[in-house]
Parts: structure tokens; C-alpha cells; sequence
């Protein structure tokens, strides 16, 4: 396109801003579905240990389940690390979504450790959050789906306030759906 | 009376690189190579111009082991893209 350096009209100046802009814009990094869907598969997979150790007698223990959070927050601090040495763009709004994963990893921490204070309402709290997170990264990312799960993480939240514990994990668990599917679906659109 | 164009943005592979660093905060030297579809040479020169006229900043890095260059555009270089696109506006609209 461009071999040599070439002076244009006014008109053509134009055209080509708006074409490169264009170029530039709804580009999604590829694999950035992934993080959704591993706090999707993370949360699924401590709320069914929770679960199946309190119905196999161990109640007390049951809540060390949840020390897979770890898992989560370890990958979302190192998918961020090497996304950014690796990514060949950097957009404002890619650096507004680092921030609210990271922020959204500091609240899974800190509700994580204050879990005995607020007992069983911590799972709802995470799904609420959760929630949250990916509404807006749906609206970031122009991806309706993305805000469809957020929708569903919220609706799970609410509806697991009317289901005694430990079967609201259930429903924890199967909320799972609402972020992986999301998540899966932005992977195949990611175009950079 | 009609505003001048900015020289250093009114080429061709000059202003396509400006207005795909408008859009993104950061860019490298293969992202730009492949939306501009320009050689390597040439866009290296014409960074080099941006650069020197403070519109943009080079940053060389390693990834790898593998160099890499890595552009921003400056505050400067966002002045200046939207006096050029006002400019432009002035000369398309035919008023002063």
C-alpha cells in the first residue's frame, strides 16, 4: 500500500483516517475469553467441592474448597503479565479491563478472608461481583453475550438467597454457564 | 483564510500511522507494518520523522530475545492530529 512517501488531497486524507481508524478499532486480543472462563471453571469447581465434602459429613472443612481461588487469581496476575509483553497493541480500553480483573481478583481476596464474618452471603457477593465484571466487559468489548452472563450471574445471585445452604452452591455452580459459554464465544470472535 | 497543513502528517504513510496510534494507545513496528501494508524501510523512516517531530515516542524492548519496537503517540502528536483534522475540515467545508 504504502512504498513511498506521497502527498494527498484533502478528500484522500480523510478517507484514510477513517479508514485506519476503522482498522483499528473492535479488536478483541485473542485469548481474552480465557480469564472468564477460568474464574468461570474455578468458582464451579469450589462450589461442587464445597458442596460434595459438607454432604459427605465434613462441614467444617468443607470451606478450604474455595482455596482454588488462588488458581484464578494466579492466572489472572500472569495471563496479564504476559498479555502485556506479547500484545501488539495496547488499547485505553484494554488497560480499563486489566484494571477491573484486578480489581475484581482484590475483592475475590478480601471477601476469600473475611469469609467466616460473612458466612454463607460470601458466595452470593461472588456472584454478584462476577457479575459486574463481566457486564462491563461485555459493554467494553461490544459483546452482548458477555453482558447476558453477567445478567445470569446476578439473577443466580438474587435466587440463591431463597435456597437454603448448601444447595444454593448448586445453583452457584450452575451459574458457571452464564461465564463459560460467554467466554468461549469472545475467544472465536478475537480477531488480533 | 485557510489553515496550512501539517507537512510532517499530510503524507500518505505518515497520517495512516498516526490515525491507527489515535485510536490505540500503543502500537508495534509489525502491527503498523501489516494495517499500513508498507515496508519495513520505509516505515521505519517515517517513524523515525514522527518521532523527531515529537508526535510520537520509540521505545526498543526484547521479547524473547527478539527485538521490538514499540510506538506511543504523545500528547503532542494528539495536538497535532486534531489541528490537522480542523485544518482539514476548513479546507473540505471551503470556509475559513
Amino acid at each position: 500500500m504504502f512504498t513511498k512517501t506521497f502527498y494527498m488531497t484533502e478528500q484522500e486524507s480523510l478517507r484514510l483516517i477513517t479508514e485506519m481508524i476503522d482498522t483499528a478499532r473492535n479488536r478483541i486480543r485473542r485469548g481474552e475469553g480465557n480469564i472468564s472462563m477460568v474464574w468461570g471453571y474455578v468458582v464451579m469447581a469450589a462450589s461442587l467441592l464445597h458442596f460434595g465434602i459438607d454432604r459427605m459429613g465434613y462441614p467444617a472443612q468443607a470451606p478450604y474448597a474455595w482455596l482454588l481461588i488462588f488458581i484464578g487469581m494466579a492466572y489472572s496476575v500472569i495471563f496479564s503479565i504476559l498479555q502485556h509483553r506479547k500484545d501488539r497493541t495496547v488499547t485505553h480500553i484494554d488497560r480499563i479491563l486489566d484494571h477491573l480483573w484486578l480489581g475484581f481478583t482484590i475483592c475475590m481476596v478480601t471477601i476469600g478472608a473475611l469469609g467466616s464474618q460473612l458466612g454463607t452471603y460470601s458466595f452470593t457477593l461472588i456472584e454478584l461481583l462476577y457479575g459486574l465484571t463481566l457486564f462491563v466487559s461485555g459493554a467494553a468489548f461490544r459483546f452482548q453475550p458477555l453482558s447476558w452472563g453477567g445478567v445470569w450471574c446476578w439473577i443466580a445471585a438474587i435466587g440463591s438467597l431463597f435456597v437454603p445452604f448448601p444447595y444454593h452452591l448448586l445453583i452457584l455452580a450452575a451459574s458457571v454457564l452464564g461465564y463459560i459459554i460467554p467466554g468461549w464465544l469472545l475467544n472465536r470472535k478475537a480477531n488480533v | 483564510m485557510f489553515k496550512d497543513l501539517d507537512p510532517v502528517l499530510h503524507a500518505q504513510l505518515r497520517l495512516a500511522v498516526m490515525s491507527l496510534l489515535i485510536g490505540i494507545e500503543q502500537a508495534d513496528f509489525t502491527f503498523l507494518k501489516e494495517k499500513t501494508q508498507s515496508t519495513a524501510g520505509n516505515l521505519s523512516v517515517q517513524l523515525t520523522k514522527l518521532e523527531e517531530a515529537g508526535y510520537i515516542t520509540i521505545e526498543k524492548t526484547y521479547d524473547h530475545k527478539r527485538p521490538r519496537t514499540i510506538c506511543r503517540v504523545t500528547p503532542a502528536g494528539i495536538a497535532a492530529f486534531e489541528a490537522y483534522v480542523t485544518a482539514l475540515k476548513t479546507y473540505l467545508g471551503g470556509t475559513s
